[in-house]
């Protein structure tokens, strides 16, 4: 990826942590953030720094954008229908097979980078590691503290019965 | 073991040293003092370590939230609103659109049969968790056979439902009025009118605490809402007996038919 090619134009990112990547433009436009700022900008030798990704997430999130290049662009539109298909192929499984915090991270870097397709496949992931589960499997899953008090945990088992607020 | 030493060395200071009240009491404050201490510090690093540990999902910002609720079925959602302090806000504050829109979402896609709206008053969550049959019933957890009444808001077993209810007839019998009864709430089954005890012991306060001015106000109000809930319930069990085939009349074949007209003659 840091390997200058003839073909394509470039354009370099630059991660939190100052890491520069040399990335094709179709490439970096899998992010609607990017396309927009590079269309917006035009042709540009500044890096674009991306403050809220740190160089491992990035290089993960470009390996996606190098994989999908091709992939017709989302439009607006079809915001039911992408999330109604819950399967994930199996390179894009592979792609998330990562540590937790990682699969997070990856997340949280499509929200910034507005990569739609991306951020869906990261979101069923985690819909996938949920479904079926106790809360307490639940909090084991993802290390979350049960942070209840008695009286909330009484008040929610009343919540899932008969309820008196009508 | 830290306790019983301390207990030991109280047990000590009380035989062997001269019983000086004055400097025990001391030692003892102190002791008190420093096992205070010891266990503010180690929930301190109790907290630290878990923060430390804890998963990013927590912190994740609400808009992904929501993104990954749908894709779950609203079984999961309610397992997920029980896992911790915020969660159950995102999933269970009952005057939040973003909630509404998280447990409806859920239903359509996962749940395509249950098409119409919750009846007027009742939240999206209560709702979804109310058609969630598979989950047993409400009341004593256990995944038996249920039924939804819908009069009474709740899905259970019959022994749940006989055990929670007061039939119409001892109703009448225990001398309610008639004007409050006809306001209650109920489900019918077993050709008998059910209602549900706990409704009764908070509506029958606020029917005996009401000013005599406002009374015919309260029940109206009361009966107007009943009468708009059963409106629903029976356009439910339409729309139901209209899309599933196993309510609706059984129709006979026609070599059944010849036999069945003969033995009916």
């Amino acid at each position: 990826m840091t390997s200058e090619s003839s073909e394509g134009k470039k354009v370099t990112l630059k991660s939190c942590d100052d890491v520069e990547f040399k990335v094709e433009i179709p490439v970096a436009s899998r992010s609607i953030l990017l396309k927009n700022m590079i269309e917006d900008v035009g042709e540009t030798d500044q890096s674009i720094p991306l403050p809220n990704v740190n160089e491992k997430v990035l290089k993960k999130v470009l390996e996606w954008c190098q994989h999908h290049v091709n992939d017709p662009q989302p439009t607006n539109d079809d915001d039911d229908s992408r999330r109604r298909n819950t399967e994930i192929d199996d390179w894009d499984q592979r792609f998330l097979n990562v540590e937790q915090d990682m699969l997070f991270e990856i997340i949280l870097a499509a929200n910034y980078l507005d990569i739609k397709p991306l951020l869906d496949i990261g979101c069923k992931t985690v819909a996938n590691m949920i479904k079926g589960k106790s809360p307490e499997e639940i909090r084991n899953t993802f290390n979350i503290v049960n942070d209840f008090t008695p009286e909330e945990e009484e008040q929610i088992r009343k919540e899932n019965e008969w309820a008196e607020d009508r | 073991m830290e306790s019983e030493q301390n207990m030991l060395a109280v047990h000590l200071l009380i035989t062997n040293l001269s019983p000086d009240i004055e400097f025990f009491n001391f030692f003892n404050f102190s002791l008190n003092f420093f096992n205070t201490l010891t266990t503010k510090i180690k929930t301190e690093n109790n907290i630290k370590n878990i923060s430390k540990v804890q998963s990013l999902i927590i912190s994740l910002p609400p808009e992904i939230f929501i993104i990954i609720c749908s894709f779950l079925p609203p079984n999961d959602l309610c397992s997920l609103s029980q896992v911790c302090f915020k969660f159950h806000e995102y999933l269970c504050t009952s005057n939040s659109s973003t909630t509404q829109q998280i447990w409806k979402e859920s239903r359509l896609k996962f749940m395509p049969k249950e098409t119409m709206p919750p009846p007027e008053g009742m939240i999206e969550k209560k709702y979804v968790e109310l058609l969630i049959i598979e989950r047993g019933c409400q009341i004593c957890k256990r995944k038996t056979e249920c039924n939804i009444y819908w009069g009474l808001e709740v899905r259970c077993c019959e022994k749940c439902l006989i055990k929670n209810c007061i039939t119409q007839d001892k109703l009448y019998m225990k001398k309610f009025p008639r004007e409050f009864i006809d306001i209650l709430p109920y489900s019918y089954f077993n050709c008998e009118y059910y209602y549900w005890k706990k409704q009764l012991d908070i509506t029958y306060p606020q029917y005996c605490n009401l000013l005599e001015e406002n009374k015919q106000c309260w029940l109206d109000d009361k009966k107007r809402s009943l009468d708009s809930k059963k409106k629903y319930f029976d356009q439910r069990k339409k729309t139901k007996q209209k899309n599933n085939p196993r309510n609706s009349p059984i129709r006979i074949s026609p070599p059944f038919t010849g036999t069945l007209l003969t033995i009916y003659k």
